[in-house]
């Protein structure tokens, strides 16, 4: 019983009036008004006993509804009742977040064997990350092309050309527009104004950097140079360096590119869980027999900034901070136990979502899916 | 209530128009209504002769809602009002342009853009713009790419196309049709620079340490050439080398370097950026007018208009058309606004054109809209003009809301504040402060080390001091946390549940990024694309599936798809056509997933679903884009308007904006350190100076404003200050009996905490997060009454008893096609819409519907073969080529005839209705005929209607039809149709059980490109490319 359904409104007829009507001995609006009513009185004194009426408080569109004229008359407190429908199977409750099957802990186990410097840091962020992302390998729906030239593309771009730079000094500024559309290639990325305002803004940080960098004199560099550390019998580290400075005595500084903002770098060199610095000066101790001397993160976003440490070198003046040679080797110990004990807690089945810095989670692929609320 | 004589006198003040200031509290809202009532019941006002504007649409439905109680007892006077003009300025403006349409040039069935679709339309217009743009000139667009400090990502920072629609905004609330060229600012400084410099160089008299840089710098000023080039900014660098104390006091010199350093030199760099950037700065206009002529485009095609145009055509409308506007302005004795200060320029301009009587509330120290372009002159300068003319002011100080320690608290700490107006309000209510309640204002402190620390420790005393005040006896639904934007409500939230105070957060975008809510936009996002993985799993492992990491990495993922489709396939097959909401909520019912959830996990989802029922029966689109559309909103700061659902005895949290007209007993404004994201426009406009710039300084890198952007950005900084403790007035000023501020300690650029601190004395400081346990009150929430569980309904048949045989081949052609124009008549899109309608079958006219607009040229042709009249030659030829045609001189010469012939009949369990063209008896040949007025090629559709056709002729006729024919009229082809039985019969069956199954598969090929709903509402727009 709801206003206008019952009773109908009835207006007065817009092409012969009640006036009219009433004349020609037709009913009027208010004839019908009141046979609403009686229609209304012969419907409740059908009951011997007892009358319900009821109306629902929202319409089909979910917007509160009126309730009838006729229930405002009778002055009835009504008694409001919730509905639902009952279903055709109880929610699931969910299960424990882990992996005790013994044979999937052996394929998990097997899958990784050799691992990043990059997906031990994410385990260490949250171990659900890295289910999802290592593990499972889901896979996202591909991007739009306007949302193609992401900071991975960015990233990539100025990798790219700061090798193909190092790697043909003739080159110039010609390695940038190689790697941009090498990547814009690959990536399909459409020629909007849009991707043009981007590359001109990366271009400018990328010659900003360039026109600034200093690097030791008489130190020579390896570039872009990809190894594979042995650990354990039973765990590998593998990944990339982006540069090596080698000066006398095969001291080597560690050089990691970064295409992010001053702020994320002045995180990273403070934050002690990364493991990535110290797995780097591993390989370049074991794999290229070198003897490390210090590493520096660079960030090219906007500002050229430096971070890390490195041994008190003439070559790297003012950049990063000073330490000794035990602190780089500390640092080194400490990245390859963390990377072992990650190797162990993966083998164990942890995969619950656990963020470690709830703050990167803004970042994370599988933010929507991991349900814990961050922010 | 009982009204106070001040009230009363202004309700019922005659003789003059009414300004009505109404503070806090006063009534507002009431007087309005009492004035609306007032004028029915005592002046004999019809209510249909009223006008009245209200600043928002819930504002309008209330006042409608107020108004039918009161004359609950009176029929006439309620049908009157259900039909009087009751709405908010956009509302008005549709309804008059509608009414109007034809003399506003306007479609008669416009739509109207809600504010996101309007958005994404501009948006993409802009972009278009851009794109034209850089494609037709790529070496100078690459130019302002350089030349502005914009951001590139899509992100939250504005890039260049959203920083182009802000101007684009500004410029049309301005009335504006194009953006004027750039004001010239200040006199050229140049001269005086130079005159300046020679002062410098030839006053040998100064000592100091710093005489010889001035030289310099002058000797390099006087230099440069007229021309602006990167030498000039160069130039310019150098006046940092010299300080002035450590040039010779009392000298010429120091005189002259120093109006050089502080005047000219900014002058300069104000007006050489001007210079060097005026081919850029024309690009940016241009770039403004490309995307208002492309935006005017996209609207002009889907015959739609955004708010802005509804204000801007009423005003073309009404200025252009004299006659109107007095039959208009005739048509209301009185026009009624509330909310007077959150008026614009345009709006007013608007209401001056169409008010006689005119009756106006508002209060100066409740603007806070100023983002959105409100303006407090307005209704300041409507009071002044009422005083001018020796009116009177209705002034209403009374307030009723608030305790006399909470006004008290109001003036002290914002009185003589700009923005502010400084008026005493007077208290109706007593003090309660004899009753044991404590103090009706506290300051509550916290004190941290780190940023985060500080505002949790803020947080935990603030929901310590609810516990204490529930303790006391205060309903928790009597509280609300009011915050100035709702990025500062996150610390609160987190304080509240670890105390176990159930709350509600209201509006915004927060609920977006709620557990439950992920889940249903991860089934969303699956069943658009199951492709992506990332959703499919989380669907998954959420409760809807409930399904294990483990198993998920032991099934592997073909089977993650196949587990999907056997929870939800049923739902993907009818996702293309069911509304989003009733495919969730179907999701939701079928695995009992709302009933374990906690009241606010249950909120938030009726709260997803009424969002998502709103905005589809807004603007029907595709789940994709929907999905697209939530996205978006929980990417942007921009709080959606949410009103707060009804939700029992909790806390309120809710943004300052969000409680404007609200008043609770207890409020909290919380918070007070934070402050909006004040980053400055990169490009502004403004009425004064035009658009304004400021540039990457050629020789530096660095910005620089010109001087147009230096006026502007100097303008909404002093705005902005002044609507900021506006903003906290409305915030105090809604508390009823008590009033608790609260701040950290830190430094975050509002005003707000010294302004509060300087006048109150806090209650309490702390200095660490306060543990729940340490609270002495407890918290009871009354559980609400559990559901009653209802076996859903059965599936009972959804049959039509009766269908037009059209329906059947429409839906035989396209089963999708035939649900969509069936049951989405709201969705249609605007416009183009030629062959949507099928209960005309000829409205298919191809060519000649251009020329034959208005009723269906088919139908026109129909009708003279019928025998009648229409005065459409090019009807007349068609029908004169059928009649001379073999098939037409047979029918001339038949024994039996019949044109438009309406049957009925039943087959099939069901009861079919329809019309057929022609039928003849001649020669002992019983024939039956369709005439089309389209092309050939769609003959296929048409073959199942005349074989239904003859089925029907057979009852009538009492024998089969013995030939059908399908006569087209245009190029005379007569095509001979097989009348099979069997294949009709068939046809029908699968007509009504796709009625019970739901199922409307689409049929896709040639004919999408003639249908409607192609590329728009058919999510089969792939496919039907390719066919």
């Amino acid at each position: 019983m709801i206003e206008r359904h019952f009773p109908q409104y009835h207006r007065e007829d817009p092409l012969l009036g009640d006036a009219g009507r009433r004349r020609a001995g037709l009913k009027t609006s208010s004839d019908l008004q009141r046979e609403e009513r009686s229609l209304f009185d012969l419907a409740v004194t059908r009951a011997t006993e007892q009358v319900i009426l009821s109306y629902p408080r929202f319409d089909e569109n979910g917007e509160a509804t009126l309730p009838s004229l006729f229930l405002e008359d009778l002055e009835i407190a009504p008694v409001e009742m919730r509905v639902r429908p009952r279903s055709s199977r109880s929610a699931a409750s969910l299960p424990d977040a882990k992996i005790t099957d013994g044979a999937l802990l052996q394929r998990i186990a097997q899958k990784h064997r050799v691992l990043s410097p990059t997906s031990v840091e994410s385990f260490l962020q949250c171990p659900f990350r890295f289910f999802a992302g290592k593990t499972l390998r889901l896979r996202e729906r591909p991007p739009a092309p306007r949302d193609r030239l992401d900071m991975l593309a960015q990233g990539n771009i100025v990798h790219t050309a700061l090798a193909a730079m190092e790697r043909m000094p003739l080159l110039g500024a010609a390695a940038f527009d190689l790697a941009f559309a090498e990547e814009a290639r690959l990536r399909r990325i459409p020629a909007t104004y849009r991707t043009e305002a981007v590359r001109l803004e990366l271009l400018r940080h990328f010659t900003a950097f360039v026109e600034a960098r200093r690097f030791a004199p008489g130190w020579t560099a390896r570039v872009e140079e990809a190894f594979e550390v042995a650990l354990s019998p039973s765990l590998a580290i593998r990944g990339r360096i982006d540069r090596l400075e080698i000066g006398p005595g095969n001291q080597a500084v560690v050089i990691d590119y970064k295409y992010s903002a001053a702020q994320k770098i002045r995180e990273r060199v403070k934050d002690i869980e990364m493991v990535q610095a110290g797995l780097y000066l591993l390989a370049a101790e074991k794999q290229f027999g070198l003897v490390p001397a210090g590493m520096l993160y660079c960030g090219l976003k906007k500002n050229v900034e430096w971070g890390g440490w490195h041994l008190p070198l003439p070559a790297f003046e003012n950049i990063g901070t000073l330490c000794t040679r035990e602190e780089l080797e500390q640092l080194t110990g400490a990245a390859a136990m963390k990377a072992a004990e990650t190797f162990d807690s993966i083998l164990s089945g942890r995969i619950e979502a656990c963020p470690r810095d709830k703050s990167k989670c803004a970042w994370c692929d599988y933010r929507d899916i991991c349900r814990i609320e961050t922010q | 209530m009982k009204l106070t004589a001040a009230q009363l006198e202004a309700i019922q003040r005659t003789g003059q128009d009414v300004c009505v200031v109404a503070g806090p509290g006063s009534g507002k809202t009431t007087v309005l209504i009492e004035r609306f009532k007032w004028l029915v019941e005592k002046q004999g006002v019809d209510p249909t002769r009223i006008l009245a504007i209200t600043f928002t649409e819930k504002a309008a439905m209330l006042i409608k809602q107020r108004l039918l109680d009161r004359f609950a007892n009176s029929p006439d006077q309620r049908d009157a009002i259900e039909r009087a003009w009751v709405s908010t300025i956009h509302g008005f403006c549709a309804r008059l342009l509608r009414e109007n349409s034809i003399e506003a040039g306007l479609a008669p069935d416009f739509t109207v853009l809600e504010q996101a679709a309007a958005d994404r339309l501009a948006r993409d217009s802009a972009e278009e713009a851009l794109e034209e743009m850089f494609r037709e000139r790529p070496a100078e667009m690459r130019r302002v790419f350089e030349a502005l400090d914009l951001s590139t990502d899509d992100g939250r920072n504005p890039d260049l196309a959203r920083s182009l629609l802000v101007v684009y905004e500004s410029m049309r609330v301005e009335g504006l049709r194009e953006l004027p060229a750039v004001a010239a600012g200040d006199a050229d400084a140049w001269p005086r620079a130079r005159e300046l410099a020679g002062i410098a160089l030839a006053d040998r008299s100064p000592l100091g340490a710093h005489v010889g840089q001035l030289r310099e710098f002058a000797a390099c000023l006087l230099a440069l050439p007229d021309d602006v080039g990167i030498s000039h900014f160069a130039a310019l660098r150098a006046v940092d080398t010299f300080h002035l104390n450590r040039i010779g006091k009392g000298t010429r010199a120091l005189e002259a370097a120093r109006e050089l350093k502080e005047k000219i030199v900014p002058l300069l760099k104000q007006q050489w950026i001007a210079r060097w950037y005026a081919a850029e700065s024309d690009l940016l206009r241009e770039a403004v007018a490309r995307l208002d002529a492309i935006y005017r485009e996209k609207k002009r095609r889907d015959a739609a208009l955004d708010f802005a145009d509804l204000e801007a055509e009423a005003i073309r409308l009404l200025e252009e058309n004299a006659e109107l506007r007095e039959r208009t302005a005739s048509r209301f004795d009185q026009v009624l606004m509330d909310e007077l200060q959150d008026t614009n320029r345009l709006q007013w301009r608007l209401v001056n054109l169409i008010r006689r009587g005119f009756f106006g509330v508002g209060d100066l120290n409740q603007s806070i809209y100023g983002f959105r372009h409100a303006e407090a002159e307005v209704f300041a300068e409507y009071r002044a003009s009422l005083i001018a003319a020796g009116a009177t002011i209705d002034d209403l100080r009374e307030n009723h809301r608030s305790v006399p320690e909470v006004l008290e608290a109001v003036s002290s700490v914002l009185d003589g504040q700009p923005g502010i107006e400084t008026r005493k309000l007077i208290a109706s209510r007593d003090s309660l402060s004899n009753t044991g309640c404590g103090p009706g204002v506290e300051l509550l402190i916290a004190r941290g080390g780190e940023v985060d620390d500080a505002d949790d420790v803020e947080a935990s005393l603030v929901a310590a001091r609810i516990r204490e005040l529930s303790g006391g006896a205060v309903p928790l639904k009597d509280v609300a946390i009011l915050v100035r934007t709702l990025g500062a409500a996150k610390p609160f939230e987190r304080a509240l549940d670890r105390f176990g105070i159930p709350f509600m957060v209201s509006g915004g975008r927060t609920f977006l990024e709620a557990r439950e809510i992920r889940d249903l936009l991860a089934l969303m996002a699956a069943l658009v694309n199951p492709l992506d993985e990332v959703a499919l799993a989380g669907v998954l492992r959420s409760p809807l599936v409930g399904m294990s990491d483990q198993e998920m990495f032991r099934i592997g993922r073909e089977e993650w798809r196949a587990e999907f489709d056997r929870h939800f396939g049923k739902l993907r097959r009818i996702a293309g056509f069911t509304a989003p909401d009733l495919l969730l909520a179907a999701a939701l019912d079928e695995c009992g997933y709302v009933a374990g959830l906690p009241d606010r996990a249950r909120a938030n989802i009726e709260k997803l679903l009424a969002h998502i029922r709103r905005e589809h029966s807004k603007h029907p689109r595709p789940l994709a884009e929907l999905l697209e559309d939530l996205e978006a909103l929980r990417a942007t700061q921009s709080e959606a308007e949410a009103p707060p659902p009804e939700a029992g005895n909790v806390v309120r949290v809710m943004t300052i904006h969000a409680a404007k007209g609200l008043e609770f007993p207890v409020v909290f404004v919380s918070a007070l350190h934070r402050q909006t994201d004040s980053t400055r426009p990169v490009i502004v406009f403004s009425r004064e100076t035009g658009v304004g710039a400021k540039w990457r300084n050629p020789a530096t890198g660095e910005g620089q404003s010109d001087h147009a952007h230096r006026v502007a950005v100097e303008g909404l900084r002093a705005k902005e200050a002044e609507e900021e403790n506006r903003l906290l007035y409305v915030a105090m000023t809604r508390a009823g009996n008590r009033l608790i501020l609260s701040y950290t300690e830190k430094k975050r650029g509002s005003a707000w905490p010294k302004l509060v601190s300087a006048r109150i004395a806090p209650a309490k400081i702390a200095a660490q997060v306060i543990d729940w346990a340490d609270s002495p009150a407890r918290v009871i929430n009354v559980a609400g009454a559990s559901d009653r569980l209802l076996d859903p309904p059965a599936n009972v048949t959804r049959r039509d008893g009766a269908a037009a045989v059209t329906s059947i081949s429409a839906f035989h052609a396209c089963p999708r096609k035939y649900l969509l124009s069936s049951i989405s008549s709201a969705a249609r899109p605007a416009g183009n819409f030629a062959d949507g309608n099928f209960a005309d079958d000829d409205s298919t006219d191809g060519g000649g519907a251009k020329d034959h607009a208005g009723l269906g040229f088919g139908a026109a042709v129909h009708r003279v073969l019928a025998g009648e009249d229409t005065g459409s030659t090019a009807a007349e030829e068609l029908a004169a080529g059928f009649r001379s045609s073999e098939l037409g001189r047979r029918a001339a010469r038949a024994d039996r005839v019949e044109r438009e012939f309406d049957f009925l009949f039943y087959i099939e369990d069901v009861v079919l209705r329809g019309q057929i063209d022609l039928w003849f008896e001649e020669s002992g040949e019983l024939i039956v005929v369709d005439y089309k007025t389209d092309r050939e090629e769609s003959s296929e559709g048409y073959q199942l209607q005349l074989q239904i056709y003859s089925l029907a002729l057979e009852r009538y006729a009492g024998r089969a039809a013995d030939r059908a024919i399908l006569y087209y009229l245009r190029s005379g082809a007569a095509i001979e149709i097989n009348i099979d039985e069997h294949a009709a019969r068939a046809a029908i069956r699968r007509f009504l059980d796709a009625q019970d199954s739901l199922e409307y598969p689409m049929n896709p090929g040639l004919q999408c490109r003639r249908c409607a709903f192609f590329g728009n509402l058919c999510a089969g727009t792939g496919a039907a490319a390719a066919g």
